[in-house]
């Protein structure tokens, strides 16, 4: 029991790296998807900036890293907007994690497989920003919603997510670049 | 499906999603503010604010090179509107000498808002695509309340829909879950402003529940009706652009442009408190009253 804590919880140097590199990286994708008028063209709707992230970042990386950053990425994205329905720490769970389980197995690491990612991400947010709006506005007409909403955020999350699965992609490449200590001294 | 209950890491991480899912939703209903949460908005505010300001000075430039023609005859626009009001204050101010004279005369009573106001800034807009809700860098702490109206020289932005220790979030008049008592002031015609996902994209707002027959038109100017409302009375919300008529309903809906410019919006106005009550006449000005006096005895005169 105690190895298994140690292996989970001793912050060593590339956890540390991987912390600093990627939260990092997140916190920036949340800081442009909530303050930035990205979406103004387009139905002032937002794209799914972090999800795509965690997405890229489970694909590349690995399942774990995916999960982590997917529970951290959708908990700092309810409390940042207040929503009443606080489902992205669990859906960025999933997408981390899933993310993470089918590559390699499924599919191959590339940037083109990962497209089947990217577009099962923009479904998903889709799919929650539906029962979002459903809660907060029921007296909302879903037409009016799929149209005006749903859709531009679908198109919008498939655009900006092309340049942030690259630049999540490169992050990581970086991140396994960097020598560690112990490579140092051997 | 037993390799992932069989998987540590997979249960431990789920059951942490678990929680903080359902632990922040639970509390949403309740209506209890999220500890964790609060606490996180308020470590995060000097952050937002820098990414705001950030996100305000790229907009500026995205603006300027995008925009310019827009801005140049808006700006035309503008000159020739200003010349117009300049002429309206100078008849609105005889009527309002008029207005205290005669008031003053058959012994009216005054009635007037009274608000007491807090200032704030815009730290970060709602990361969701259904919602138009800011982020503002006052909190409990300064004596923000849920239900707040917000208001900018312009006219109204919204009201307060959630209070953190040292920030608050601000749901706008173009939401479509708001809904507030609305009149047009030049004819009275009134009406239920409520917001639409179509005309949220641009902007804009609806009017609904005008009578078929009101005396209503482009260009009227909209304010809050004050009534069972959160909002005091007078407030400006915007000038009508279009009416629709609907032959079913024989009802009139309006199109209406909110005065406040909820795009790139900046520093705001809370009204933390008002009431309406009669004015003294200790209160009047008593260099109003020598001048209508002054006034009535040179038209007797």
């Amino acid at each position: 029991m105690r190895k298994n804590i140690r292996h989970y919880f001793t912050p060593t140097a590339s956890l540390m790296r991987k912390i600093a590199i990627f939260g990092g990286w997140l916190l920036l994708l949340l800081l442009i998807q909530s303050t930035a008028d990205i979406g103004a063209g387009l139905g002032r709707t937002v794209p799914a900036l972090l999800l795509t992230a965690v997405s890229a970042l489970g694909f590349f990386d690995s399942e774990k890293v995916g999960a982590v950053a997917g529970i951290a990425a959708g908990w700092a994205l309810d409390a940042y907007s207040g929503s009443t329905v606080a489902l992205l720490p669990l859906v960025g769970f999933c997408i981390g994690y899933f993310s993470g389980i089918v590559a390699g197995r499924l599919l191959p690491r590339g940037i083109l497989p990962w497209g089947v990612c990217l577009g099962a991400v923009s479904v998903i947010n889709m799919l929650c920003t539906a029962i979002g709006a459903a809660v907060t506005m029921p007296a909302l007409r879903p037409l009016a919603l799929i149209w005006h909403t749903l859709l531009p955020e679908l198109v919008l999350t498939l655009l900006w997510g092309i340049p942030t699965g690259l630049v999540t992609r490169l992050l990581v490449r970086i991140e396994r670049k960097i020598p560690t200590h112990r490579n140092n001294n051997e | 499906m037993n390799r992932f209950l069989k998987n540590k890491f997979f249960l431990i991480t789920l059951a942490v999603a678990l929680t903080l899912s359902l632990s922040a939703t639970i509390l949403a209903v309740m209506g209890v503010n999220d500890p964790v949460r609060n606490l996180f908005g308020t470590i995060t505010l000097p952050v937002r604010w820098c990414a705001s300001k950030i996100a305000e000075g790229i907009d500026g430039y995205r603006v300027y090179f995008n925009k310019i023609d827009e801005l140049v005859e808006q700006n035309k626009a503008l000159r020739d509107e200003n010349a117009e009001l300049r002429e309206q204050l100078a008849e609105s101010e005889l009527a309002a000498r008029q207005d205290d004279y005669l008031r003053e005369y058959l012994d009216l009573p005054w009635l007037v808002n009274d608000w007491s106001l807090t200032d704030a800034t815009v730290i970060g807009r709602e990361a969701s695509s259904y919602r138009t809700t800011y982020t503002l860098n006052r909190g409990s702490l300064h004596g923000i309340k849920k239900g707040m109206p917000v208001v900018t020289a312009q006219g109204v932005v919204g009201s307060v829909a959630e209070v953190g220790l040292s920030y608050c979030r601000v749901v706008s008049i173009i939401e479509t879950a708001s809904s507030v008592g609305v009149y047009a002031k030049r004819s009275g015609a009134s009406g239920l402003l409520v917001g639409d996902m179509k005309l949220r994209a641009d902007g804009m707002c609806l009017i609904t529940y005008i009578e078929a027959d009101a005396d209503i038109k482009v260009g009227d100017l909209i304010v809050t009706a004050g009534t069972g409302s959160i909002y005091p009375a007078e407030l400006t919300v915007g000038t009508v652009v279009e009416l629709i008529p609907d032959d079913v309903s024989r009802m009139l809906t309006a199109t209406v442009r909110p005065a406040a410019e909820l795009e790139g919006l900046g520093e705001v106005m809370i009204i933390t408190d008002y009431q309406i009550k009669p004015y003294s006449y200790d209160d009047i000005d008593p260099s109003l009253g020598e001048d209508t006096d002054a006034e009535h005895s040179e038209v007797t005169e």
